[in-house]
């Protein structure tokens, strides 16, 4: 007794048998009439509450902090540390569990899963959670790092070496690669050569046995760290088109790793998908690639992948998809001559499902972009559409020509918005900074970037404005009522309450203080190491970005599923668990707007 | 403006009773036949009560027997699960098959029970000197007093609190006047879903005990603030 806890709610539904019973042990019934103040500063918490009927409300001051209802726990973190995190008010009738801080001291110490999910730490609770789901599932792939992967021993050989002897090494030793050492040359150097370069060695003209295997070589190596995530790995190679990478540990190359021994560990899936988009010849075999893209990403879901990797696979998937369109619609000298670049999430990276293709051109100053040009770009906006990447609602695009434009123009531009803003201008300008170049000449696009972060360095005012923005989706009533109004279909707009305050108010930082990234994550860790952003903070708010995408992309592939068009966030649909982080995370952000209050002097608009 | 505390409430006696409750009090310790329960006499833990529900042979408190015993500690707005007791006794006669009907005990499931002395020197070291709490309490103290008489010469001294008589008075102090005398539904699965409270799978003594526990909790902080007309 009392049987009828709910031991399915996290976070108790991590226990064993026996920690359950010491729960049942441990545990009183606590009543509070509407008003009462369960928990309050300067008070020593000696239970854990979890909520069998009723709502209680965490206030800060006079402030809404976050409600609980019912199977909600709170205050794991002040048990911890001892100090309550604010007042917890009865605000109706509430009946609760009381857990003795001992029995949760105990589960703590026996059951770590439990005790991270306990903690409203959010990076503890996420990573419990990969780690829960691997326990149902199967070792999670792409969870492993390059170490467990086979790292292949690598023979070194003197780049004096002929290559006949290599040859003959290869078929002794049954490898396919060496490891060339290059003294001769200042500093001495390292490259590889593998099986691909014995054509190369017998067109070469050279006979074989007077011709070194340094001259053959490859010395742009390619290196990942043993402590790197395979994912990445893979990412990397499909970035440098190789099919191998040396694995560097401590400045001390250990081995080798193949493309193959890797998709023998991922699904051989992005690889293939990754030929397919370089061997299309015609639209029609991309079209194929962009759908395999989203099959990918839901398998790679279900079978526990960080959010983190699946985006940056995504991101560079679709690059490719991008380009390739580019290169097949474009001819060679637009191509060569000017910048293609995707904006917005796509452009950050945090892109998983596809939603609108925001993207734009640039051409060199002084080329004459052919006649067709508008056509041209119709087209590519047309292939997109038809892969599955629907049409910019705002029109942001390159078939409008307000976004393909000669760098100069785009300059010309850009200063327009800065110089006379409008809601409209600066919406624009902050989906501009995101962009990321994906063909062509990325030094046309970094120089219209310039052009922004010189103009708005040192206008506060103008600084304000634009960091303003994040305000642009505030709801008059808080969301946090409607966490609770379970029963009732609110949808709640993920993308409004939470991913755009907390991706502009980064953008905004990022632009006053010069930092030039331009996904979320690198601008959030370059602003932590800038110490312009609290440590703590930086951290919760990658895993509050990290939860907001997982969120998405969960509901988005149900919504997939049911043949539906992918949209809000139904909250009586949420487990309990993912109510608690979403309300974690959103609190999170709701620290971070109060930061940015401070910094940016919104209070002055 | 505060109301007089309900007189259901147990007020602490007032001035002109004590002499003679504490002559009463000796009295009945020299009656007790075994010394060592003299600390049911001592005067009780401040806002503490112990709830308590039986389980029987039948529905006989003359003849029928315990044969399980649930009591759960309540201290101010809490009720101590944790500090639960769950008895099971064995009977020496038949449990009726209507009994088992309700709680599902047979006979065997009660084989290994407690030797019924035992189990009533664990459950009044348990209670202590609290009061108790219990929905239709009557039937399950003249069980315990039946049980312990021959072992102490005396019933359980401690002050009784009736669950059904809180909520009938609770009820009849929301009607309104013309409604007083209306028949109030004492039954305790409409007692339960009236205040809003829980249920659980009833007919387990520890679990009863639970219930009436909460809903003692409820009714005395109902009890104890002003009347509301509108509940």
């Amino acid at each position: 007794m009392p049987s009828a806890f709910n031991f399915n709610s996290s976070p108790f539904d991590c226990l064993t048998s026996d920690e359950r019973q010491l729960v049942r042990d441990n545990i009183d019934i606590a009543y509070f009439r509407e008003g009462d103040v369960i928990l309050e500063p300067g008070v020593a918490p000696t239970h854990l509450f979890v909520v069998i009927k009723g709502v209680v409300r965490q206030m800060d001051g006079d402030e809404l902090v976050v409600t609980y209802g019912p199977e909600d726990s709170f205050d794991g973190r002040a048990l911890v540390s001892g100090k309550v995190s604010g007042r917890f008010v009865a605000a109706e009738e509430v009946l609760a569990y009381e857990l003795k801080r001992e029995a949760v001291n105990e589960l703590i110490s026996s059951n770590a899963t439990f005790g991270a999910l306990l903690f409203a730490d959010l990076s503890n609770k996420l990573s419990a959670l990969s780690q829960r789901g691997s326990q149902h599932e199967m070792q999670s792939i792409t969870l492993a790092r390059v170490q467990q992967a086979t790292v292949r021993p690598v023979r070194e050989v003197d780049a004096t070496l002929d290559i006949v002897s290599v040859a003959r090494l290869f078929q002794t030793q049954r490898i396919n690669h060496v490891l060339v050492r290059d003294a001769a040359s200042d500093p001495p150097r390292l490259g590889l050569f593998s099986t691909t370069g014995l054509q190369a060695a017998i067109l070469h003209g050279t006979p074989l046995d007077r011709l070194t295997v340094g001259e053959l070589a490859t010395y742009q190596l390619v290196s990942v760290r043993p402590e790197d995530y395979l994912f990445d790995a893979l990412a990397t190679m499909i970035r440098h088109r190789v099919r191998r990478v040396v694995v560097v540990q401590e400045q001390r190359i250990s081995g080798t790793l193949d493309q193959l021994d890797l998709l023998g560990f991922l699904s051989n899936h992005s690889y293939l998908i990754t030929r397919q988009i370089q061997d299309a010849e015609d639209l029609s075999t991309l079209k194929e690639a962009a759908q395999q893209i989203t099959d990918l990403i839901a398998l790679l879901h279900r079978g526990g992948t960080q959010v983190r990797m699946i985006a940056r696979l995504v991101q560079e998937l679709n690059a490719q998809l991008f380009e390739r369109t580019w290169q097949l619609v474009a001819p060679h000298a637009l191509v060569a001559n000017s910048c293609l670049f995707v904006m917005g999430s796509e452009g950050r990276g945090e892109q998983l499902l596809k939603t609108d293709q925001d993207n734009g051109l640039v051409w060199r100053d002084g080329y004459e972009p052919p006649a067709n040009l508008a056509e041209i770009c119709q087209r590519f906006s047309d292939a997109l559409t038809d892969f599955g990447y629907p049409e910019c609602p705002g029109r942001i695009m390159i078939s409008n020509p307000e976004w393909r434009q000669s760098a100069g123009d785009f300059g010309q531009t850009v200063r327009r918005w800065l110089l006379m803003p409008s809601a409209e201008s600066l919406m624009a300008l902050a989906i501009f900074i995101d962009a990321h170049a994906v063909c062509g000449d990325a030094n046309l696009l970094e120089g219209v970037r310039d052009e922004v972060f010189n103009l708005l360095m040192d206008n506060d005012a103008l600084m304000a404005r634009f960091a303003g923005s994040i305000n642009a989706f505030d709801m008059a009533s808080g969301w946090w009522n409607r966490l609770l109004s379970l029963g009732d279909d609110n949808l709640l707009d993920l993308k409004k309450a939470g991913t755009f305050p907390l991706v502009h108010g980064v953008r905004s930082l990022a632009l006053a203080h010069r930092i030039n990234a331009t996904s979320t994550v690198a601008r959030i860790e370059a602003l932590a190491v800038a110490e312009r952003l609290p440590a703590d903070l930086a951290g919760e708010l990658l895993d509050s970005l990290h939860f907001f995408m997982g969120l998405k992309l969960k509901v988005g592939l149900a919504a997939l599923a049911r043949g539906e068009k992918p949209g809000g966030i139904a909250m009586d649909q949420l487990s309990s668990l993912d109510r608690d982080l979403l309300k974690d995370a959103l609190g999170v952000v709701k620290r971070f707007k109060n930061m940015l209050y401070q910094r940016f002097r919104l209070d002055m608009l | 403006m505060t109301q007089p505390r309900s007189s259901l409430l147990l007020a602490p006696p007032p001035l002109w009773q004590r002499p003679w409750l504490s002559l009463k009090r000796e009295w009945m310790l020299y009656h007790l036949g075994d010394q060592r329960f003299r600390f049911m006499y001592d005067p009780p833990p401040d806002d503490e009560w112990v709830s308590v529900d039986c389980e029987t042979t039948g529905l006989n408190p003359r003849t029928d027997q315990i044969i399980s015993i649930g009591a759960v500690r309540i201290k101010g707005h809490r009720v101590m699960t944790s500090e639960r007791l769950s008895l099971l006794v064995k009977p020496d006669k038949a449990i009726s098959a209507e009994a088992v009907k309700i709680h599902g005990l047979r006979e065997r499931d009660v084989a290994n029970g407690l030797e019924p002395d035992e189990a009533m020197r664990q459950l009044l070291h348990f209670i202590g000197s609290r009061p108790l709490v219990g929905y239709y309490l009557e039937f399950d103290v003249a069980l315990i007093n039946r049980a312990i008489f021959p072992m102490l010469g005396v019933f359980l001294p401690q002050p009784k609190v009736e669950i059904s008589a809180l909520y009938y008075g609770w009820k009849q102090r929301n009607l309104r006047v013309y409604e007083h005398g209306a028949s109030i539904d004492l039954r305790l699965a409409t007692l339960m879903s009236d205040l809003q409270l829980p249920t659980r799978h009833a007919h387990d003594a520890v679990n009863d005990a639970i219930m009436a526990a909460l809903a003692f909790v409820k009714l005395r902080r109902l009890l104890e603030t002003p009347s509301d007309k509108a509940v």
